[in-house]
């Protein structure tokens, strides 16, 4: 009698098909919620763990902080950089940075908007970042401000498209006056992270970059390099308490680490989900609201045909079940619609994002749970007053 | 499932005795039976007449296990069925009975095949078994060729049959026929009261339940209601 029950309901779904598709509505949009909520939280994890696990989870970055006072401020030294790596246990490497969008040139060869920044030698220890061609920024190269540069690899390519790059002279323009700098190196290719476009990028000494791009007051930001088996989080809170006991001011600051921009990013998953699953149960109880009404419209509609089913020997328990069964294939149908809804939106907001697309089998169980559960929570009430029909009554219902 | 003829010929097919019905309006009750007796053998064709109001339909409704009687005795092929529970009259009606109509009262989205196979259904019989005896059923009825046909595509007549092949497919003993020839034209009307006689002689019993004389003078046997007595 089962498969007899939903084909019935098909069939009834198929006479009314408009008022069908309103009353699902509610649960394609919970279903879809469910599963846009499991699908995005699962990609927005994977890949903060892939970007977490390409920048090094090592890093650790100071900036003084946005409305920190002229003195503070000057507090910002080279010389504080060597004082945190010997003062603060479990920091490997320093370096201080300074950073700006310049236009370069070569010939006729121009790279516009490249982050030309100030480091020194240490910087690419810090992010394992390795060279394709000579060799990286030196200290004697920091000591004598030497005007060399080594190039990112997008940045090295689009300057010299022949790939000889070393020993050319690479012109950097500052307010239309144009400074020589000889390249000395050129990085491998490296997937930008956290704010740094490394491919995109000229690396000068920071010395040299204070003297001849920008006068700087005060270093614009240290990155760490921790070391090796070092937990990043406690050693990031080290290097808070360093800072808190230099200027004495918590908000004159700020510290980033990948795992603390990792964590963000989980709490902010997190709020998005719930408020996600509240859509989701919100839509799934006014969806049940709905499906509960068309089923009791349905009820009283067919009450002659109940009648005639009752006289040709349906129990009440059979009643029941068929209206029980149309009720929960009504809400799988919408579950299936749902399931295709929140499938086609994840898998767009994955692609804008450009996260990984990673669909899971477990949330599409769980919206075939949730439909189904719908379904038979709304449904028995009519479904129990179809089967309470008296028969003679039913029958001559007009 | 008993085969057709096939209880003892001392055990009648229906046994009323003293059978009253009560109808509540609000605070006044209304009699609408007020004990009747009556019996009818296996294949016999009982007519029940009477004017509109006179209590037949609620006769009808009680032979049929579509209500209870408010007192009184009702034997089904010897068993008792005044006070089952709900299901086990459901189990009656479906085994033991089967409806004819004046509306017809065939399921509208289905086929005259997939009508006639739905008491089957509610009977537990098999897929396979369900659509050899609603075949067959149709057949006894000569409609063979309009299985796949919806009710709506059918004339009166064929309506008609198609409600007694539903009628006859769970082989019941006792056939309950209410105005059966009310919504056709004479010679349709005819041809269906000769179905009935046919079925009859296969040893079923039809009551049939008119107000029409003709109908009534058709049966072999009339029992005529008035004010919810056998007059």
């Amino acid at each position: 009698m089962f498969w007899e029950n939903i084909r019935m309901a098909l069939r009834e779904f198929g006479a009314n098909r408009l008022r069908t598709f309103l009353s699902l509505l509610g649960i394609v949009i919970g279903i879809g919620s469910v599963i846009a909520i499991t699908t995005l939280g699962q990609s927005a994890t994977a890949s903060v763990q892939k970007q977490v696990a390409q920048g090094g989870l090592e890093t650790i970055m100071v900036f003084p902080g946005r409305d920190a006072a002229k003195e503070v401020r000057r507090l910002f030294t080279v010389g504080l950089g060597e004082r945190l790596k010997s003062e603060v246990p479990g920091i490997r490497e320093v370096t201080p940075v300074a950073q700006a969008n310049y236009y370069l040139k070569h010939g006729r060869d121009t790279y516009e908007n490249a982050s030309v920044l100030g480091v020194q030698a240490s910087f690419p220890g810090i992010y394992s970042y390795q060279s394709a061609e000579g060799s990286f920024l030196s200290a004697e190269d920091e000591q004598k401000r030497r005007s060399v540069v080594v190039l990112g690899a997008e940045v090295a390519s689009a300057l010299f498209p022949a790939g000889d790059a070393l020993d050319q002279y690479v012109r950097i323009y500052r307010k239309g006056v144009a400074r020589s700098f000889k390249v000395v190196g050129v990085m491998k290719e490296k997937t930008g992270t956290m704010g740094m476009d490394f491919d995109g990028s000229a690396f000068i000494p920071f010395e040299t970059y204070s003297a001849r791009l920008e006068r700087l007051e005060n270093v614009q930001r240290y990155a760490m390099g921790t070391a090796t088996g070092a937990d990043v989080l406690k050693v990031a809170e080290k290097v808070n308490e360093f800072f808190t006991r230099l200027t004495g001011n918590e908000d004159s600051f700020r510290v980033m680490s990948p795992s603390t921009i990792a964590e963000m990013f989980t709490n902010v998953t997190k709020t998005l989900n719930l408020f996600l699953t509240g859509v989701a149960a919100i839509s799934l109880l006014v969806g049940g609201i709905g499906i509960m009404n068309i089923m009791l419209v349905s009820v009283a509609e067919r009450t002659k045909e109940i009648g005639i089913r009752k006289a040709l020997g349906a129990s009440p328990k059979a009643i029941r079940g068929q209206f029980l069964t149309e009720a929960v294939t009504l809400t799988l149908v919408g579950g299936l619609a749902g399931m295709a809804l929140g499938t086609a939106l994840s898998f767009l907001a994955t692609a804008l994002l450009k996260w990984s697309f990673a669909p899971q089998a477990a949330s599409y169980a769980l919206a075939v749970a949730c439909s189904s559960a719908v379904g038979i929570f709304f449904g028995l009430y009519p479904a129990a007053r179809a089967a309470r029909l008296q028969p003679v009554e039913a029958l001559s219902f007009e | 499932m008993s085969a057709p003829g096939s209880s003892p010929g001392d055990t009648p097919v229906v046994l009323v005795q003293e059978v009253t019905k009560e109808y509540r309006m609000g605070q006044e009750t209304v009699p609408a039976l007020r004990g009747v007796s009556l019996q009818a053998e296996a294949g016999e064709l009982l007519a029940i007449t009477g004017p509109s109001g006179s209590g037949k339909s609620t006769l009808m409704h009680l032979m049929g296990c579509l209500d209870t009687p408010t007192s009184g005795q009702l034997f089904l092929d010897g068993e008792e069925v005044a006070g089952l529970s709900e299901e086990r009259l459901a189990v009656i009606r479906n085994r033991k009975i089967g409806f004819v109509f004046q509306q017809f009262n065939l399921l509208a989205r289905i086929t005259v095949l997939e009508n006639v196979m739905t008491p089957l259904m509610y009977g537990r019989v098999g897929p396979r078994e369900r659509r050899e005896r609603a075949e067959e059923a149709l057949e006894r009825v000569g409609l063979s060729d309009r299985l796949r046909h919806r009710p709506t595509e059918l004339s009166g007549g064929q309506r008609q049959r198609a409600a007694i092949a539903r009628a006859l497919v769970t082989r019941p003993s006792l056939i309950l026929a209410d105005e059966p020839t009310g919504a056709l034209d004479t010679e349709t009307g005819r041809a269906i009261l000769g179905l009935f006689a046919a079925i009859c002689a296969e040893g079923k019993t039809v009551i049939v339940v008119t107000h029409d004389p003709q109908v009534g003078e058709f049966c072999g046997r009339r029992v005529h209601l008035r004010d919810g007595l056998v007059e």
